[in-house]
């Protein structure tokens, strides 16, 4: 991706009131020298280039610090940008604009991007995704270069060195990346219920809370299975002795004849029982039938409702549709005060639907007298029926006693066994009922629990597995995030310390035409550049002069290697070297990059700008002011020597 | 909302063989039923009962069982309301009032939110003076006897202006 800067304009901003246009070329020439004599603002021209390519926060101090004078209000600051995407193609023009109210401090940056559908102004920075992610305030000044960065690259304690190299590689990308792991997976953990297991501890404890659920339930199971069985037997085994005692008692043929009798009142008595109960249920349902107390009620509510002359035959929807005429019923006209009051008061009258409803409880109330059986005389007859049912089983062992005293041995045991099996029996249905009802209330009930009934202990099992398998992938998360944050500093340290390393070669061999005189080399990066000479190990103190040759040697190593091509802007960038370093760097420097704009003053032309007068890719801008105060741009190199001329003669 | 029984009378009614004829069952309902018209016949709610959740699925209509006496049941808490609260039977308006409050037409039970709120208040109290006459019923045969035999027995107290 390609970067150039094509102009920049600037609306009531320090330069001066009005409007002043600095225009490189479309496309802009290769090298631009800025003639601009101090106090003309070069300083605040670079200061608002890095603003509006950074979208950086700016003071309200610093917003009136752009101001031309007290009489302008606003100011408008835009840059031309020109980019080309990778792969080439058709190069786009983006303008990015900082507007500023100086009364109140502010100000806001937008984007037009003339070129796409609908273009027009956009808030923001709106450039291509991965041009933006590099355009942060730190790495801004490296292109549009700040002298004070030519320190700070020496500066252990401020690391611009590695900064500067993580921004450009997205090394921060991985740094950003592990907080987004991080971030992600406290999240997801988060929004788990259970939070208490996220350790091979906290794992091992709810793997045994679950083991401990299946195994309560297997118990459970067997003990169910164990007495289904028993009484499965204990069933054969009744079967059996009613049999014995039957064959027992048939021995005698006066008793067999009154057993035969017995049991088939037996039969007759439960069938009544079944049919009268039935009765009874359907008699207890009709609150009429149940109680003469409940019918007296429901007559009397129907005799109070008919004295009542209720439901009122008016209903509220009369009153609607009258509001809704234009005229009553009576013939007088219904104006908006009349419909109001109706539309009021009809609240007083029930809708006709529930009229409806209390005229229809009110005829099934008045016709509640019924000729049907009471529940009270079909429970009487049931209670009969009961009775019945105890004599005829008390008239049976009777029977059984009767053949035991006629000397018949074996009926004692036969009929005490018999009893033992119902006992049995009885305390094994209750058992297995306890074991394995679903019924919420019996459960309740039998005060059942997980370690008691076999439904709950399934559910108590279901939610240990659902804590088990959460933890479980809690803690898998957390082990991924471990491993996956490991690797990516790992990744991040090796790419840094081979990055550094291919830099520092590049800087050095740069570095070797740059400064002649004493050959400065990069020792190592860490942080910032440590340098060396071939006469100290540790070159802590240069001249100012060797410092910028280290920093342009540097930057020029670091983004000869980046993905974009940049333009580099510089202020002044020969005015601190002696004369000697001038022509060394002016013979290097046009080379470095694709597009090179220098602010210059006039001091800096001697084995400096002069360097640039053959080449044929340059544009000379030079400022001037009038006698009056306004500010003139010219273009071109003869006005650029004249200037020059002028300057180096003042 | 609907009916519902409290957890203590589900759990008095828990043993009770719920399919002693064959072909008819014992319903959940027969057991609210039960404790309502006890309530109905003192004209007392209980306070703050615990409650189960309901029986009926949710906009279900009364089971069929129960469908012929809808109304009944409708007039029988407008009548228990009127006793509880003392209401003069001849004020018309206020009857109405009282009607509209508890009934809503277009409720599948026909019911309005106080009024399902009033029954099973009604219920839980009525539950209250079952569990006192009886024990917990084993068997829908006995449950039956001794359930008449509470309706014959007493004789409600005077709880307020009959209506």
């Amino acid at each position: 991706m390609k970067i150039r800067i094509t102009d920049w304009r600037c609306d009531n901003l320090r330069i001066g009131e009005g409007t002043e246009v600095f225009e490189l070329g479309d496309p802009p020439a290769r090298w631009s020298l800025v003639q601009m004599p101090n106090g003309l603002g070069k300083t605040s021209t670079m200061t608002l280039i890095r603003a509006v390519l950074g979208e950086e926060d700016l003071s309200v101090e610093k917003v009136r610090g752009f101001r031309a004078n007290d009489t302008v209000e606003s100011g408008t600051f835009e840059l031309g940008l020109l980019i080309e995407g990778r792969g080439g193609g058709q190069a786009k023009h983006y303008r990015l604009t900082a507007d500023f109210d100086f009364k109140a401090g502010t100000y806001r940056y937008s984007t037009l991007r003339a070129e796409e559908r609908g273009g027009g102004h956009e808030p923001g920075l709106v450039l291509p995704s991965d041009l933006k992610h590099i355009l942060k305030p730190e790495f801004i000044k490296l292109f549009v270069f700040d002298g004070e960065l030519a320190r700070d690259i020496r500066d252990l304690n401020k690391a611009a060195a590695d900064h500067a190299i993580r921004t450009l590689y997205q090394l921060d990308d991985l740094s950003r990346l592990r907080q987004r792991i991080r971030d992600a997976v406290s999240k997801r953990q988060e929004a788990l219920e259970r939070t208490s297991g996220r350790t091979q501890k906290g794992v091992s404890r709810h793997q045994k809370i679950f083991d401990e659920a299946a195994g309560q339930l297997a118990t459970l199971k067997k003990a169910l299975a164990e007495k289904k069985s028993t009484r499965t037997k204990l069933k054969r085994e009744q079967e059996g002795v009613r049999t014995q005692i039957e064959e027992h008692i048939a021995r005698s043929g006066d008793l067999n004849d009154r057993r035969l009798k017995l049991s088939k009142d037996a039969n007759d008595i439960a069938s009544d029982i079944q049919t009268t109960t039935l009765a009874a249920l359907i008699a207890y349902r009709n609150p009429a039938t149940l109680s003469p107390t409940i019918r007296s009620r429901l007559t009397n509510l129907g005799t109070v409702l008919t004295k009542a002359r209720l439901p009122k035959s008016v209903s509220s929807d009369f009153f609607d549709e009258i509001a809704d005429e234009g005229e009553c019923i009576c013939g007088r006209p219904i104006g908006d005060a009349e419909r109001e009051i109706l539309k009021h008061r009809k609240e007083q009258y029930l809708a006709q639907d529930q009229i409806s409803a209390i005229a229809a409880m009110k005829d099934r109330l008045n016709s509640s007298a019924t000729s049907e059986t009471s529940f009270s005389a079909t429970c009487d007859t049931l209670h009969g029926k009961l009775e019945d049912r105890q004599a005829n089983e008390k008239a049976m062992d009777r029977l059984k006693q009767e053949a035991e005293e006629r000397g018949d041995e074996d009926m004692g045991p036969l009929t005490e066994r018999e009893s033992e099996i119902n006992v049995e029996l009885a305390a094994l249905n209750i058992d297995i009922e306890r074991l394995e009802t679903a019924d919420t209330a019996k459960q309740r009930s039998y005060q059942s629990t997980a370690k008691t009934n076999i439904p709950l202990a399934q559910k108590h099992l279901g939610e240990c597995k659902a804590t088990l398998d959460e933890v479980e992938a809690s803690f898998r998360l957390s082990r991924q995030r471990d491993s996956l944050l490991d690797q990516l500093s790992r990744i991040e340290k090796k790419a840094l310390a081979e990055l550094r390393e291919v830099i520092r070669t590049e800087t050095n061999d740069r570095l070797k035409t740059l400064v002649k005189m004493e050959q400065l080399r990069v020792k190592r990066i860490d942080g910032a550049l440590e340098l060396e000479s071939d006469k100290s190990s540790s070159k802590d103190d240069v001249s100012e002069g060797q410092s910028l040759s280290v920093a342009y040697a540097f930057l020029t190593a670091l983004l000869s290697k980046a993905p974009f091509e940049l333009p580099f802007i510089v202020d002044s960038p020969a005015v601190s070297l002696d004369l000697d370093v001038r022509k060394e760097v002016s013979k290097v420097i046009p080379t470095l990059f694709e597009q090179m704009i220098f602010f210059v003053i006039s001091s800096e032309q001697a084995a400096f700008a002069e360097s640039f007068y053959e080449l044929e890719d340059t544009r000379f801008v030079t400022l001037s002011k009038t006698a009056d105060g306004r500010i003139e741009t010219h273009y071109g190199l003869d006005e650029f020597k004249r200037q020059s001329g002028e300057g180096i003669a003042e | 909302m609907s009916l519902r029984l409290t957890e203590d009378a589900a759990s008095f009614f828990s043993k009770i063989d719920s399919q002693p004829i064959k072909g008819v069952r014992f319903l959940d309902i027969d057991k609210f039923y039960a404790c309502l018209m006890l309530g109905f016949r003192y004209a007392q709610l209980a306070s703050d009962p615990s409650l189960m959740p309901a029986f009926l699925a949710a906009g279900a209509k009364y089971p069929d069982a129960y469908q012929p006496y809808d109304s009944y049941l409708l007039g029988l808490l407008v009548e228990a309301e009127i006793r509880r609260r003392n209401l003069d039977p001849k004020n018309r308006d206020l009857i109405e009032q009282e009607t509209v409050k508890l009934l809503d037409p277009h409720s599948p039970l026909g019911l309005s939110e106080d009024g399902i709120r009033f029954m099973n208040r009604y219920a839980a109290k009525g539950f209250e003076i079952l569990r006192d006459a009886m024990a917990p019923p084993r068997s829908v045969d006995d449950f039956l006897v001794a359930y008449a035999d509470l309706w014959q027995a007493k004789s409600e107290p005077d709880s307020g202006q009959p209506a």
